[in-house]
């Protein structure tokens, strides 16, 4: 791999002999010494780690579910693969499939990626390269991440452009393993989305550390400020600036322009997806509208009065919704243009107005210093006229609109939840909207239903305003995201953690797709809070989190603390924030075990895998982001559970609890391979069900290294829940018992009589590791 | 029976390829295929439980059960709720950990005696089962799998056609009944 080593950018350079623009100067790397001695592994290549994916992959194998039968991307194509058929290529199915899962985590990671050299340059500029990084007195591990793949220590804005350089590098080689008569192996595919998934987590790490030290954001602050969610938290008596997306600087510069003009009580910022998250963080006072999936209903409610946009997740219709409720769109970043003319070089007054008058329904924007100023002038400007236009129809109108519908059902079928739209329809035609209000509980946003109907019935609108009494109350707490995990903290539940006694960390994570609405995550994270598992989340899983209130009109967040300890409740921010969550985990065995970090992935991802009882749930994961964010925790040894949309990435990747032979590792003392049962027994699969997805979290907390007390706690957990939800002792409770020690005191008679059925015997808990060099005796 | 007069997923925009499920145009035919099969598995879903197009499926799953046929496994939360009502399941499985199972021609089934020839879907969300048939059209050739629920499923290898509740339920119950079942 070339590496550049010394970067020397020079924007303009004017001598008596020459000038030059855009000169940039390389160097070899100067690799600085700390106290770490550099591991194997610094700036892995694409191969560097493929035998540690390998291992897994082994173990783990893929179960592809072909989302299309056909290749169709060449020329020589389409091509059917099915029944074993080869393309004209020569491809097969599980490497197109492969080939698939790669491009989806090359786009989630060039995403990340992308968004991570906008921020960056954007605060080096702002704020220098020499922008200390420094997250406080109880972080001293800053970038556990960056640490671990690339063996540098970050002290300055600057020294992430080297990480972030390599990372843009690499993922450019990874989807050039996608042309045809490239990569032709599905284990090779599949060890590349390991590969990007891994660059994804340092671009996460990059664009959030950038953003917390720059932009002040909470530095680890387990009492982060509670801020408001919901579109009632909306004051619609003032102008209302709404900001899609996820890249902040654009938002972040709204916030700017009001408090220097001391306006800030004058006008409403709220926000929806990432950016409402960020926001938050740089500045309290911004409210949460709340997941990406409400972004039609809020534009149609007519709340906005100026919609700007920056990237990711914001819907590909924003701009005609927007012009229906004659509500102007700034668009802000280069990733998204949307076929508006530029006006980044015009005055900004005359851009005002353009767009209150309406001759222009958008513009795009780039400057995102100026961004604050047009949209705050612009939402004052417009908002008289406005009058909070919307796009619903009257209550008068819901029952003539629902006496259109036919019955036809094709709204049914274009659902993907397949939602008894046509039943609710009907009984609205009736002056009946209870079952529009349940429909809205459950309803993912997507608005394929209006698309679909014959009747041009626009049957999301309906849906909306026949639940108006639960959104019109929808007002909640979420406690901002407070970005990485303190090391004080790790030192805290470090051995709990790797000994089993804390069960299990549970991570909430990823997009609004879920498949029975978003109660059943705030049920799933409650059940564990309350057991005491430590309880994390980001991006619009955090928000959803927030969306319920017990009969005491608390949220989630304001029952259980922001620790990162048992039985608390962490907010670590936006979708980039994830990176905190991978973060723990590493610091976990680098604080806590003290393994050393430095460019030693394989070490620690074997050391998380066999040690670190920690879950992710996806449960409404729909993006290719959520994609490269999920392959980052495989490769790190994470499992990942995903809701049922989550299993349209189309491949899993799965244990054969029925497979002994998948379940030996050695055991470091003395090199002997020993059984140590399914743990944990998927590294990505897909729930039916939340009684299903509750089990299946319990159990995939389990890892060989847990000591009898540990085993314990878990399994009293695994059958308490399973006899909850599922009505029965597990039926593979006899490969997680290793010694009559790990089983529940309380149980311990029904549970010998379940193991005596199944003949089962002791067997030794050993020192484990998938990783012969590990071995300590010779 | 009320059938759209071309075979379409019941979920529109979910069209596969070029090889697609055979409809089972009568309950007879379907009554042909059970018998020509050596070792049947049913396989009931996560919304087993559920009224599906207003049809108890719970009733449907016993009539079937009650043909002496098949073998039934359950998802993790439907199995325990069948065992209630009387209907034995050998297995509480999720449906994706059974497709990986199905699809390895070296599997020895539930009872260690070998591998099914025809397994049944019936009671699932259709994606969930959309996908799982997918896998199974693709790397469990030898298995002829098919959806029993009131939806076209284009993966299966033989599909009930997309039909209302009563039609379903009438389906079904000729099935059973002519296997004398009461």
């Amino acid at each position: 791999m070339s590496r550049r080593d010394f970067n020397l950018r020079i924007k303009k350079l004017v001598s008596d002999i020459f000038q030059a623009e855009g000169l940039e100067i390389s160097f070899g790397r100067i690799l600085e010494e700390w106290e770490e001695p550099l591991g194997p592994t610094p700036f892995p290549s694409i191969t560097d780690l493929r035998r540690w994916d390998h291992i897994l992959l082994e173990r783990y194998k893929p179960f592809y579910m072909p989302f299309c039968d056909l290749c169709c991307l060449c020329t020589m194509g389409k091509c059917d693969l099915t029944s074993g058929k080869r393309g004209a290529c020569g491809i097969d199915m599980p490497a197109q499939q492969s080939r698939i899962v790669l491009l989806a985590a090359c786009i989630g990671a060039a995403t990340h990626a992308a968004h991570a050299r906008h921020l960056l340059e954007y605060l080096v500029s702002k704020y220098g390269r020499d922008h200390p990084i420094d997250l406080g007195g109880n972080i001293y591990v800053e970038a556990p991440i960056i640490r671990l793949v690339c063996g540098i220590k970050p002290r300055i804005l600057g020294d992430l452009e080297d990480a972030l350089s390599y990372v843009e590098e690499q993922i450019i080689s990874l989807l050039a393993a996608t042309h045809t008569g490239q990569e032709d192996s599905w284990i090779d595919f599949e060890s590349k989305v390991f590969h990007a998934g891994m660059l994804d987590h340092v671009a996460l790490e990059i664009a959030d550390l950038a953003q917390i030290v720059a932009l002040g954001y909470p530095k680890g602050d387990p009492e982060a400020p509670l801020v408001e969610i919901g579109l009632a938290a909306i004051d619609q008596s003032k102008p209302v600036i709404l900001v899609v997306g996820h890249n902040v600087p654009s938002a972040a510069s709204i916030v700017d322009y009001l408090v220097r003009n001391r306006m800030y009580g004058a006008v409403e910022v709220a926000g929806i997806c990432c950016t409402a998250h960020d926001v938050s963080r740089y500045n309290p006072m911004a409210k949460i509208v709340g997941p990406l999936s409400w972004q039609l209903r809020f534009v149609r409610s007519g709340l906005p009065d100026v919609v700007v946009v920056d990237e990711q997740c914001i819907r590909a219709d924003i701009l005609l919704e927007a012009a229906r409720v004659k509500a102007p769109v700034i668009a802000t970043s280069i990733e998204k243009c949307m076929g508006l003319p530029d006006a980044t070089s015009e005055p900004i007054d005359s851009i005002v107005e353009k767009l209150v008058s309406g001759s222009m329904p958008g513009i795009l924007f780039l400057d995102p210093d100026r961004v604050g100023e047009l949209a705050v002038k612009t939402a004052l400007k417009i908002f008289p006229y406005r009058q909070k236009i919307r796009s619903l129809p009257s209550d008068e109108d819901l029952k003539t609109l629902a006496s259109k519908c036919r019955g036809c059902r094709f709204c049914e079928r274009a659902c993907p939840n397949n939602l008894p739209i046509a039943e609710a329809i009907n009984a609205a035609s009736k002056g009946d909207f209870n079952a529009l209000a349940y429909l809205y509980e459950i309803c993912i946003g997507c608005g394929k239903c209006e698309e679909t109907c014959p009747q041009r019935i626009p049957v999301h609108s309906v849906i909306i305003q026949g639940a108006r009494k639960i959104w019109r109350n929808e007002r909640f707490k979420i406690r901002v995201g407070r970005g990485p995990i303190q090391d004080v903290e790790i030192r805290n539940v470090g051995r709990p953690i790797v000994f089993g006694e804390i069960p299990g960390v549970i991570a909430f994570v990823g997009c609004s797709n879920y498949y029975n609405g978003g109660r059943e995550i705030v049920e799933i994270a409650e059940e564990f809070l309350k057991r005491n598992y430590i309880v994390v989340a980001s991006g619009c899983a955090a928000m959803t989190l927030a969306m319920a209130k017990d009969d005491e009109g608390r949220s989630l967040y304001e029952k259980y603390t922001g620790t990162f300890d048992a039985g608390g409740l962490v907010n670590v921010g936006s979708c980039i924030s994830n990176s905190h969550i991978a973060g723990a985990a590493i610091k976990i065995a680098a604080i806590f075990a003290k393994r050393n970090l430095r460019a030693n992935y394989e070490e620690i991802a074997d050391y998380i895998l066999n040690r670190v009882g920690a879950v992710g749930i996806a449960w409404g994961a729909m993006s290719q982001k959520a994609a490269a964010i999920a392959a980052g925790f495989w490769r790190l040894g994470v499992p990942v559970i995903v809701g049922p949309h989550g299993a349209k990435y189309r491949r899993l990747l799965l244990g054969r609890r029925d497979d002994e032979n998948s379940w030996y590792v050695y055991d470091a003392r003395t090199g002997d391979r020993v059984y140590s049962g399914p743990a944990p027994e998927h590294l990505f699969v897909a729930a039916e069900s939340k009684e299903e997805a509750i089990v299946m979290i319990a159990k995939l907390c389990m890892r060989p290294n847990d000591t009898s007390k540990g085993r314990a706690i878990k399994l009293s957990h695994y059958i308490d829940l399973s006899k909850k939800y599922l009505g029965c002792l597990p039926d593979d409770l006899h490969l997680y018992v290793r010694k009559e020690a790990d089983i529940p005191l309380t149980l311990k008679s029904e549970v010998l009589e379940f193991l005596k059925s199944k003949g089962w015997s002791e067997k030794p808990i050993p020192d484990p590791t998938l990783l012969p060099r590990l071995v300590r005796k010779r | 029976m009320s059938t759209y007069r071309f075979p379409e997923p019941w979920a529109t925009a979910e069209i596969p390829g070029p090889r697609k499920a055979a409809i089972i145009p009568r309950p007879e035919s379907l009554v042909a295929i059970l018998r020509r099969a050596n070792r049947r598995l049913l396989v009931a879903g996560s919304k087993a439980l559920d009224r599906i197009e207003g049809v108890d499926t719970v009733e449907l799953i016993r009539l079937l059960h009650s043909t002496k046929l098949f073998t039934i496994v359950a998802s993790r939360n439907t199995a325990y709720r069948l065992e209630e009502v009387g209907i034995p399941t050998v297995a509480s499985i999720s449906v994706y950990e059974l497709g990986d199972r199905l699809r390895d021609s070296s599997w020895t089934g539930f009872d260690g005696v070998g591998g099914y020839d025809l397994v049944g879907f019936i009671g699932f969300p259709y994606i969930t089962l959309w996908l799982v048939l997918s896998g199974l059209k693709h790397f469990a050739p030898k298995i002829s799998t098919i959806s029993l629920d009131p939806y076209y499923h284009p993966h299966a290898y033989w599909s009930l056609p997309n039909v209302k509740g009563s039609e379903w339920y009438s389906f079904i119950k000729k099935v059973a009944d002519s296997f004398g079942v009461m």
